[in-house]
């Protein structure tokens, strides 16, 4: 039996009189890839930020590998095991690549701040850089190293993001709409490439996506939102012929019909 | 005692209040925070000085003139500079207004303002006294500038289609420009309201304080203050931060001891950032909505 | 390699200087170590960090006022008071760290102009102790009984301080400390989760920017000798700022650039009143709408053309932090 790594329990969050996310409660397993989906304004990233810490909840509880997130502060969250992308691009566009990475593994820098001050810390930032490195190579990406991150094309700079949150060796990846503005060969190969995260290096999978074709290619189980509730959840199959699901997307597929 | 100290408090902060006017005008539809403000009003009150005194100008029609070149002077900065900067972030604006305040301090300079210059007052007279409290004439020529003022520029904002355009396009650019706003006018407009407000806040303060090429620079931190108090996106929030922060100023300096009177204006600041941990959108200032992502 | 190189040499002429330069224009340069030692500082905090501070003069007085009275009242030398005064400035830093963690950039500015204003007007106080509006002189610099209160021994303080702080600079710039800077700079909800806390590096960014201030104006009241309130009111604050704004805020060289062209300007131009106001005004101007840059920005457009785009535009990053609920809609 796989063991449950996150669990949401009843959680709640009201933005004055809008509640974007109501009483929703679900769990993701290890080295699963749980697909979080829902109409727009449906309160997906409502969630992510507050699994994040970014907000607190009006109400509920979020457990980490049995630990009480919400003991902790945003900044501490990539610390006990989960990195994120964000919806609308999270690179420090004026760092190339290469920091942009080096920056998403902050946390396993050790060096004081006084000896980095003296120039200490040479020999830990070379092997980061040697690490980073590797990374990107691991990904076809070395090239991409020294370019200034705004510079690269859409679907890259959600590619190097995604890679940047492996930085952290994390356990679970949250990632909002991976492949929002790319093209079918794009999504293509970013559905590989979260397979391949979760396969090579086991990291569990969080994922916010439109795009339900990749949705239903690469989820094991898949959580339904709507007006920040959870109206369904169970597996590809199941959920494509959930009636729930299909009303809650009628007439949103019109407009967003996939290119 | 009391009494004086508040009511005299109540003048300074008019003061203060009429140049917040100015910089929230600006503020409200362009958010360039106008750190220029200070010696664009000097400007404007140093020509109302010149045709006074060298062209003979009645006073009048010299304070006038200083409203006119305000205005002028607004329009000038809006159409001719910041028209080219349209792509510069708005915090670096607020750098290039530094710049043009630089520039019209030199201008000044060159045209006589070399030192500390008498100005006149608009009513000179005995002191009025209410029971035992002791007012200037100016004083009261302030009380009724300020409202004035105020209340033409609510009635502005109320009442005529620019002024609703400029608070439609300060709530929300993209939907005023929907809604057929020429929001660049509105800049203009509120340059020209804002920069003719501070001249009138200048030619008022230019008596007590004298003329020089930085005696305004002080007002206008004060006024920022007051701004900040008020909230710095409502105009009727810009005059109570005036008048509480002169009242507090001229209570703090009344009654603390005489080595700790003359730090006012770190009291007042203190207090003010005081405000902005706990209250970071001012007493008055509403917190900007529907903004988010 | 090259580069060590050619920045030895640099200060190795740098120190023969004494050798041919009058004392006048050691003075000059000692001056323009103080400006460079403080742009470097603020330019870390509003161009690395994305904090405007209109205030940075009240940690230069800090640091000068610091020095003087620790070697006027309790006969600390030289040595140690400029360090200890910058460290007190350093300190006082962390008073702006309440204002920079709740408010945006426009309050934040506000907030670091009160502070600014608040030391300007608490220096004259105590008259008594600091000379009031009328200033103090400042002790002797003395080094183990030898008296040093001379340009040339000033201008070797002075150039060990700017080396040994640029370098500091420069090393805590191309660490996770300058990635976390530029970080909260540009995206302060994804440095968060990138581990980034913002509390514990802005206020090391403030720290450090109040401390190189702190630093500059201990080494300030020993080169002149002699200091007043004045000298540390706004426009020295924003003197600072417009130094970091023209060389180029979020790089290294761009401060030192601003802060020689802020020494040096006034100083061709002195014979004529106004001429400066006017070259700082239009500079500004020109920096905004065409060289967001800065100096060091148009420098680098030349000799290294393909590395300008990867340029950080801090003011832009700052904007739209500010902007963020405002007008976003
Ligand atoms: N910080 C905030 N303040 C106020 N309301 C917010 C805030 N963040 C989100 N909301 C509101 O909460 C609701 C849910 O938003 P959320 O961004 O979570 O939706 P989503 O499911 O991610 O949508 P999309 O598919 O468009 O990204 C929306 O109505 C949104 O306007
Ligand atoms: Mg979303």
């Amino acid at each position: 039996m796989a063991e449950r790594l996150l669990a949401v329990q009843g959680l709640t969050k009201r933005f004055g009189g809008l509640t974007a996310v109501d009483d929703v409660s679900f769990e993701v397993e290890r080295g699963e890839i749980v697909g979080l989906i829902g109409p727009n304004g449906a309160g997906k990233t409502t969630v992510f930020n507050l699994i994040s810490r970014f907000f607190d909840p009006t109400k509920g509880a979020i457990e980490f590998e049995g630990k009480n997130l919400l003991r902790a502060a945003p900044h501490e969250i990539v610390g006990l095991g989960i990195a994120r992308t964000f919806q609308n691009l999270g690179l420090f566009p004026y760092l190339s690549v290469r920091d942009n990475l080096l920056a998403g593994r902050h946390t396993q820098f050790r060096g004081s701040i006084l000896g980095l001050a003296l120039g200490m810390g040479r020999e830990e930032e070379r092997a980061a850089v040697t690490e980073v490195m590797a990374m990107l190579d691991a990904f076809g990406m070395g090239a991409l190293a020294p370019m200034p991150a705004s510079m690269l094309p859409y679907g890259s700079q959600k590619a190097v993001e995604l890679v940047r949150a492996l930085m952290a060796k994390p356990r679970l990846v949250l990632l909002d709409e991976p492949v929002a503005g790319m093209n079918a060969t794009e999504t293509q190969a970013m559905g590989q490439f979260i397979r391949r995260v979760r396969d090579e290096r086991g990291v569990t999978v969080l994922l916010v996506e439109h795009d339900m074709s990749l949705v239903m290619e690469v989820c094991d189980r898949i959580v339904v939102l709507d007006f920040g509730r959870k109206i369904a959840e169970g597996t590809p199959h199941e959920i494509q012929t959930n009636p729930r699901v299909v009303e809650a997307y009628l007439g949103e597929e019109v407009d967003r019909a996939p290119v | 005692m009391l009494a004086q100290l508040i009511v005299s408090g109540l003048a300074a902060g008019s003061l203060y209040g009429i140049m917040a006017l100015g910089l929230i005008l600006i503020y409200k539809t362009t958010h360039i925070l106008n750190f220029g403000q200070g010696d664009m009003a000097m400007f404007s009150t140093f020509i109302a000085l010149l045709l006074f005194r060298n062209y003979g100008l009645p006073l009048p029609a010299a304070l006038g003139a200083a409203l006119v070149v305000g205005a002028l002077l607004g329009i000038v900065i809006d159409r001719g500079l910041l028209r080219w900067a349209k792509n510069a972030p708005v915090t670096s604006l607020f750098i290039a207004t530094l710049g043009v305040g630089m520039i019209l301090q030199a201008i000044a300079l060159w045209m006589g303002l070399i030192d500390s210059r008498p100005f006149p007052y608009v009513l000179r007279g005995p002191p009025v006294f209410i029971g035992d409290v002791v007012l200037r004439q100016h004083d009261l020529v302030v009380f009724g500038v300020a409202l004035a003022v105020s209340l033409l520029l609510f009635a502005v904002f109320k009442f005529t289609k620019v002024g609703i355009a400029m608070r439609a396009t300060s709530q929300n650019k993209r939907a005023a420009q929907l809604m057929g706003i020429n929001v660049g006018r509105i800049g203009t407009w509120s340059w020209a309201l804002g920069l003719g407000t501070g001249a009138i806040a200048g030619c008022l303060v230019a008596p007590i304080v004298f003329l020089d090429l930085s005696s305004m620079i002080f007002v206008m931190i004060k006024a920022i203050a007051a701004a900040v108090l008020g909230g710095f996106t409502s105009l009727p929030g810009a005059v109570v931060g005036g008048l509480l922060l002169g009242v507090i100023e001229n209570l703090f300096s009344g009654y603390m001891p005489p080595a700790i009177a003359p730090l006012k204006t770190t009291f007042v600041f203190t207090l003010i950032i005081l405000v902005l941990v706990f209250r970071p959108h001012g007493l008055l200032g509403e917190r900007s909505v529907g903004g988010h992502g | 390699m090259k580069r060590i190189i050619f920045w030895t040499l640099v200060v190795a002429l740098l120190a023969l200087a004494p050798l041919v330069l009058r004392s006048y224009n050691l003075y000059l340069l000692n001056l323009a170590a103080v400006k460079v030692i403080a742009a470097v500082g603020l330019a870390l905090l509003t161009g690395f960090t994305g904090q405007l501070s209109i205030g940075h003069a009240g940690f230069l007085a800090i640091g000068a006022y610091g020095t003087a009275l620790l070697a006027q009242y309790f006969g600390i030398p030289f040595w140690v008071g400029i360090p200890l005064a910058g460290l007190l400035s350093g300190l006082a830093g962390f008073i702006l760290l309440i204002p920079a963690l709740r408010l945006s950039a426009i309050y934040l500015a506000i907030a670091t102009l009160a502070f600014g204003t608040a030391v300007a007007e608490a220096l004259p106080r105590w008259a008594s102790v600091t000379g009031g509006y009328q200033g103090m002189r400042v002790p002797r610099a003395n080094l183990f009984g030898l008296d040093v209160q001379n340009d040339v021994a000033m201008f070797y303080l002075a150039l060990a301080m700017v080396v040994v702080l640029i370098l500091m600079a420069r090393n805590l710039v191309r660490s996770r400390v300058g990635r976390a800077f530029i970080a909260i700079r540009d995206k302060s909800a994804a440095a968060q989760a990138c581990g980034v806390s913002l509390a514990r590096y802005k206020a090391l960014a403030f720290f450090v920017s109040a401390l190189y201030a702190g630093l500059a104006g201990g080494l300030y009241a020993h080169v002149v000798g002699y200091i007043s309130p004045a000298e540390f009111g706004l426009a020295k604050s924003i003197d600072l700022f417009i130094m970091i704004a023209l060389g180029g805020m979020a790089s290294l060289p761009g401060p030192v650039l601003g802060a020689l062209f802020l020494t040096y300007l006034p100083h061709w131009l002195s014979g004529f009143r106004g001429l400066q106001s006017i070259i700082y005004g239009a500079s500004l101007i020109g920096i905004v709408i065409f060289m967001p840059f800065g100096i060091w920005g148009f420098v680098r457009k030349w000799t290294a053309p393909d590395k300008v785009r990867a340029m950080p535009r801090p003011l832009r990053a700052v904007v739209e932090f500010v902007q963020g609920g405002a007008s976003r809609g």
